[in-house]
């Protein structure tokens, strides 16, 4: 991140903000996006976030951290949004021609469903570890500083995370083939 | 049965999907509302007069002497000097207004706190409008706290801070980093909250209402025996600091000693939990207690 631009915003400068608002807003909400799983609470959270950066910006001490800052800013109004509305969106099976491209890796649609079903079943601090360590290919180091808390909770976390996962990647595919078979 | 490393590799293609771009309509909220959103800096600078040595915090304290005897003799050669003409009254309610008196409009027209050393006076504050005697100030105008004196070292000075929206209590604020709590939305979670931490309250919870909006008041103090810093790490609270809460922008609390107490006014407005931090230390003066609650007193809530 480009460091004198950090300390114009840090200086009120809105010009300045306004272009660092624009070189991370894209990645801050697809962060938001894919622990939220809701379009409307992401937006919400990337709002939230971007104004915490700009009224917090004086107080970042390091300009080379933002990154990781404006993460914990993000992750911050992720868990407020997810705390203040609880609307989400109903686990109602995508149908294939919504779909995207199927990426690689993914063996079919109930997979993505499980995927979605079964990240939806854990809580925020749990998504926010999987999103930034899978997601961001932040270290688990970073990732602790990021959310605040020691590193064996995080290692903790994202093992509790995929193991979920992987159950709901299993057993959602049980009555699946259950039903194929009646 | 899928291995460890198919699960995971499933996992980050499946978040590879989806939505990246923020759309414009965003952006353009946030930045409509720079102007209104005012920056805060690190508050408290003063604090680290507690951490500098004695021969650089007698330096400081002459230097600071110094310039409040130059405002003075400059005040006193303005209105005459001593024994001269009588001074400009300050503003009162009925006065009329004078060329020299500070501004004190109505509260609805009242204007936003100036920095530094604040004229008394009546004024607009994030979400209050509030009236100030002489005395006060703030390192710059876009902060949330003001306070009593040329610094808010202990053991008698005191502030006024403001928050909207706590989201985070820390169970163990000397052990912040592992104790996070991730509250609720209402008063009386955020009560729960405090009420449950080691810090712990000096008496229940009271209800308080302050200019028709109720909520909760609760008086928290820093432990005596707490040791923010020293020799042996054994005794250190986390990172050498007492955190006791942290709001939604990411702003955190940190406590400057022993002994400091937060007189916290927790108010439902709108949905919202906003609250009023008198914070204050054992030594402060009844007299100086009495005018922090007459600052509290004339409070208007302005959402």
């Amino acid at each position: 991140m480009d460091t004198e631009l950090i300390g114009r915003a840090q200086h009120g400068d809105e010009e300045a903000f306004a272009s660092l608002a624009v070189a991370v807003g894209d990645r801050l909400h697809a962060v938001a996006h894919r622990i939220l799983r809701d379009t409307d609470l992401a937006e919400d959270a990337t709002q939230l976030a971007l104004l915490a950066i700009w009224r917090d910006l004086p107080r970042l001490r390091d300009p080379a951290r933002f990154d990781a800052w404006s993460y914990r800013l993000l992750v911050r109004a992720c868990y407020a949004e997810g705390r203040r509305t609880r609307r989400w969106t109903p686990n109602v099976r995508l149908l294939p021609a919504d779909e995207p491209e199927m990426a690689e890796g993914l063996s079919s649609v109930v997979d993505r469903d499980q995927l979605e079903r079964g990240f939806r079943r854990l809580s925020i601090d749990h998504r926010a570890v999987v999103v930034l360590h899978h997601y961001l290919d932040l270290p688990l180091e970073e990732v602790a500083d990021v959310v605040g808390v020691p590193i064996g909770t995080v290692r903790s976390r994202l093992h509790h995370a995929m193991r979920g996962l992987r159950a709901a990647l299993e057993a959602d595919a049980r009555p699946a083939a259950q039903e194929v078979a009646r | 049965m899928s291995t460890d490393r198919d699960v995971t590799h499933i996992v980050r293609s499946w978040l590879e999907e989806g939505v990246t771009a923020l759309p414009d309509r965003v952006l353009d909220s946030v930045l409509d509302q720079l102007p209104a959103t005012p920056q805060r800096r690190a508050w408290w600078p003063a604090r680290r007069l507690g951490e500098m040595n004695t021969p650089l915090r007698i330096a400081v304290a002459a230097v600071a002497v110094v310039a409040v005897a130059a405002i003075g003799i400059n005040i006193l050669l303005m209105n005459g000097g001593v024994g001269g003409p009588p001074s400009t009254p300050l503003p009162t309610a009925t006065a009329a207004p004078t060329a020299t008196a500070a501004p004190t409009p109505s509260p609805t027209l009242a204007p936003r706190l100036p920095t530094g050393q604040i004229p008394p006076g009546t004024y607009r504050h994030l979400f209050v409008t509030y009236t100030l005697p002489a005395g006060w100030g703030t390192p710059d105008s876009s902060g949330t706290t003001i306070f009593k004196g040329p610094a808010t070292t202990p053991p008698s000075d005191m502030a006024l801070d403001l928050w909207q929206n706590v989201a985070t209590v820390y169970s163990d604020p000397c052990h912040w980093q592992t104790t996070a709590v991730h509250i609720g939305p209402t008063v009386d979670n955020l009560i729960a909250a405090l009420v449950a931490t080691k810090r712990g309250s000096t008496a229940p919870p009271v209800d308080v209402t302050i200019d028709g909006f109720q909520g909760k008041e609760i008086d928290l103090m820093v432990p005596l025996n707490v040791k923010f810093k020293g020799s042996s790490k054994a005794t250190l609270c986390d990172g050498a600091q007492y955190k006791s809460m942290t709001d939604a922008g990411g702003g955190d609390r940190y406590n400057q000693a022993p002994g400091q107490h937060d007189l916290l006014d927790i108010l439902d407005v709108n949905g919202q939990t906003w609250a009023i931090d008198r914070v204050f230390y054992p030594a402060t003066t009844a007299a100086d207690r009495a005018e922090l609650q007459a600052i509290v007193d004339s409070i208007k809530i302005t959402p």
